[in-house]
């Protein structure tokens, strides 16, 4: 089903996700965006509307995402992934659901890149298998240019890396008990996690 | 068998929970038992990993001290490896990829187990076949960074004796595979 939104209706939708922080570690970011990305999804859902999925995969360099408190740090990720929505003038289409990364609202696709510090990638609009990447990456490379990820934008049901499998909700093979049951019982994890005090290892 | 002298890093499925003196005992599929101390700072979290892992047959990462208390207890998952490196950015420690968890994991050169995990992440990359992993409970603060310690890391489907560093080795009566908690979860 064919779906495009307008901005304010994309601002809507991003700040109820946002709303959310009680049942969605949106700051537990060392693991689990699969799992955020698909109870945003259903969410969204209930709210009526059609997300898709966007992931980021590194080629070049890791993905690199500063801590949301000014320590000076930052998590370096393998790839990314969060729900998208078609918006009527959006930069490719689709603007970004992630609270994770910004408070500030919906994001394109270059400023959700340029979040992870991605100042090269290519774009698909469908799942790739990973020879197809590397031969990516190698054209670039021969023309002298970076390459730092793949974003993928994605209909539910579609595998970023196709030679992997899988409904797209992480690359590789679905859990067998079910993406849903899944992501529900490790946010609970996640938030218990999120919300305990840190601690030295005896 | 010589008691280990040095903490013991391992995969393991808990069986039962009980209640002990000033510790909560735990016990391994194979009979092993370890205690966790009520005073221990993330009692709650273990508690809970460890009737997760009860529960569903799941496997947890462990980390016990020669007396048999845990002193981290965390979740594990599966994935296919998608790289193991030197660190640019680090020479004490290699950087992983699995291709199911999207954080970089860290593998620490002064891990006691380290050419073991080495070895088991590099075929792993040359296979292509899943392995079973854990982080440490709470990521490291660094300098720059904020990242994952590897716990252990082993293949999918090794059955029986695992070795261990020392020579010694551990029974199995379950290997990780009868039940990931990517499998058995809900």
């Amino acid at each position: 089903m064919e779906q495009t939104l307008t901005l304010e209706q994309a601002q809507e939708a991003f700040r109820a996700m946002a709303a959310l922080r009680d049942e969605i570690a949106f700051g537990w970011l060392r693991e689990g965006c699969e799992c955020r990305a698909q109870l945003m999804i259903e969410h969204l859902q209930e709210m009526s509307l059609v997300p898709g999925r966007v992931w980021a995969v590194s080629v070049g360099r890791r993905l690199t995402f500063p801590h949301p408190t000014p320590t000076g740090r930052s998590y370096k990720w393998e790839n990314h992934v969060a729900p998208t929505l078609s918006v009527e003038g959006a930069e490719h289409g689709i603007l970004v659901i992630d609270p994770g990364l910004s408070q500030a609202g919906p994001l394109t696709l270059g400023d959700w890149a340029l979040a992870m510090r991605v100042k090269s990638f290519h774009l698909s609009s469908a799942g790739l298998v990973e020879a197809e990447i590397l031969s990516l990456h190698s054209a670039r490379a021969l023309r002298g240019e970076d390459l730092d990820a793949v974003l993928l934008t994605l209909k539910l049901g579609e595998a970023p890396l196709t030679n992997r499998g899988g409904s797209g909700f992480r690359i590789g093979p679905d859990p067998p008990q079910g993406v849903s049951a899944f992501a529900h019982r490790e946010m609970r994890r996640f938030l218990g996690l999120q919300d305990a005090p840190r601690r030295e290892r005896p | 068998m010589q008691p280990l002298m040095r903490n013991v890093y391992d995969l393991r499925v808990i069986t039962a929970i009980e209640p002990g003196e000033g510790s909560v005992l735990l016990t391994f599929q194979g009979g092993e038992r370890a205690t966790v101390p009520t005073d221990h700072p993330d009692l709650k979290l273990i508690l809970a990993e460890a009737e997760r892992s009860s529960e569903w047959g799941s496997p947890v990462g462990l980390i016990l001290d020669p007396a048999g208390r845990v002193l981290d207890l965390s979740h594990t998952h599966e994935s296919c490896v998608r790289r193991i490196e030197d660190d640019s950015e680090g020479p004490n420690r290699l950087a992983v990829g699995f291709w199911s968890f999207c954080a970089v994991c860290y593998l620490t050169r002064d891990h006691p187990d380290f050419e073991r995990i080495r070895k088991t992440l590099t075929e792993a990359v040359a296979t292509d076949k899943p392995v079973v992993f854990a982080n440490e409970t709470w990521p490291l603060e660094g300098e720059t960074e904020i990242w994952n310690k590897i716990m252990d890391v082993r293949p999918v489907e090794v059955p029986g004796r695992l070795p261990q560093a020392n020579g010694a080795a551990v029974t199995h009566d379950s290997t990780p595979r009868a039940a990931t908690a990517a499998e058995r979860g809900g």
